[in-house]
């Protein structure tokens, strides 16, 4: 069987639309209000270090996906057990995903429909992107990153009238703490989630470094993450942030030039559907991925249908209202996902070190 | 929802399962069994409107425990 390959700019597109996913639209660190600009530089710093590590395993097993390099540096028995950790996490990362969606849709976009509808609807289409290959999520990211990007700049121009820079004011009224509070949030919910990448890197088609594709990645969500906080601090205000659920879409609504450009938000929301159509289809991707190592598969496709549908119904029945989810998602996920995000991955990097040195891994192979 | 639950279902077995059963890769087809018995359970019982406990409420209480928030 041939392999499958993405080049280095599509994965860097992916890398981008996939951190952009939902968690923007969300509003990045609603806790720090208006010094949630502040929280987004600190917690991008905070991501450098960890997201090394990622590039660094990577580099060390060139073609190899996470399963592999857990088999490799744990050993058979053990190297499943730890695998079934990242089968749970993007499976249950993938269902918060679309979980958003369907909030998202339940609340502000179309209150009538049943929430169970375009949630399936994005199951439905992440199960044929992912059956079609990472090739195909490739090719669909370098598509879908010029129009994510000429909407985000569109707008950005369009709301130029509103902005009033008294809503930056005071900064850092409640001190540090808020800020780094925040960062920490950050960092988890959409810059250490790349740890996801780990199994889809493993079908980089690259002779440039593996550092550089993560690094470009990190820092054009970086610029983007920043601007769109700021806008949106900028245009409604600290307050009204943290308290909106989808501060992104408040924001865009309110844009009325000349009585006859306005309602676009629609278009806001077409980007979430982008960028999360990615995110739930990485998700599925390393969950199957994963099945079918665990359980030495001969092809994961075999397998996509299910955990699809396992992944819509867990999102449906995983929360009792969007308070919960939102509860969730600011106060819990961030210590949640530690383990998974940077407790793993460092032990996995010092093992593999130790055995490198010790003569007992091979390394540098193209397989 | 019931029948409707059913007859996609078995939409789905035809289409996905038996081909991995036709072509006689065992082990694919016992996972995706597997699977297909528990999304099935999951869907049957939410189309009855049965209540089912969220996954999410054990690791909410187990992080509460830890942080001791």
């Amino acid at each position: 069987m041939i392999k499958e390959m993405i080049t280095s700019k599509q994965g860097v597109y992916l890398l981008i639309l996939f951190m952009i996913g939902s968690n923007l639209f969300m509003g990045l660190a609603p806790v720090a209000k208006s010094d949630a600009w502040i929280a987004a530089l600190v917690g991008m710093l905070m991501a450098l270090p960890i997201i090394f590590i990622y590039a660094r395993l990577l580099s060390l097993f060139k073609g190899r996906d996470i399963f592999d390099i857990l088999n490799l540096v744990f050993g058979n028995v053990l190297g499943k057990i730890v695998a079934l950790a990242y089968i749970w996490y993007p499976l249950h990362l993938g269902a918060m995903v679309i979980r958003d969606l369907g909030e998202f849709f339940n609340t502000v976009a179309m209150p009538e429909t049943p929430m169970l509808l375009p949630m399936l609807f994005m199951g439905f289409l992440s199960i044929w992107a992912v059956m079609a290959g990472v090739e195909v999520l490739g090719r669909c990211s370098k598509i879908f990153f010029p129009i994510v990007v000429i909407i985000m700049f569109v707008t950005t121009l369009l709301v130029i009238p509103y902005l009033n820079f008294a809503h930056l004011k005071p900064v850092m009224y409640d001190g540090i703490g808020p800020v780094l509070n925040s960062a920490f949030d950050i960092f988890s919910f959409p810059l250490a989630e790349t740890v996801l990448f780990l199994a889809v890197f493993s079908a980089l088609k690259t002779d440039k470094s593996i550092y550089r594709v993560y690094y470009s990645g990190l820092f054009i969500f970086a610029a983007i993450g920043v601007l769109l906080t700021l806008r949106n601090i900028l245009v409604l205000g600290g307050d009204i942030v943290s308290v909106v659920n989808f501060p992104l879409y408040v924001e865009v609504s309110r844009i009325n030039i000349g009585e006859f450009i306005q309602r676009i938000e629609v278009s806001v929301a077409t980007t979430f559907v982008i960028t999360d159509f990615i995110k739930v289809s990485v998700c599925l991707y390393v969950t199957c991925i994963g099945i079918s190592k665990l359980f030495g598969l001969n092809n994961y496709r075999s397998i996509v249908v299910q955990t699809g549908l396992l992944m819509v119904l867990l999102a449906y029945i995983m929360y009792e209202n969007i308070m919960d989810m939102i509860y969730f998602a600011f106060e819990i996920y961030a210590y949640y996902a530690l383990p998974f995000q940077v407790i793993l991955p460092v032990i996995i990097l010092v093992i593999a070190e130790i055995r490198i040195r010790a003569g007992q891994l091979q390394t540098g192979k193209r397989y | 929802m019931v029948v409707l639950v059913i007859f996609s279902y078995a939409f789905i077995i035809y289409l996905d399962l038996m081909p991995l059963y036709r072509k006689k890769l065992w082990r694919d087809f016992g996972v995706n069994m597997a699977l297909t018995l528990l999304t099935f359970a999951i869907a049957f019982l939410i189309s009855l409107d049965v209540a089912i406990p969220s996954p999410v409420n054990p690791i909410k209480s187990l992080i509460i425990s830890i942080l001791g928030k």
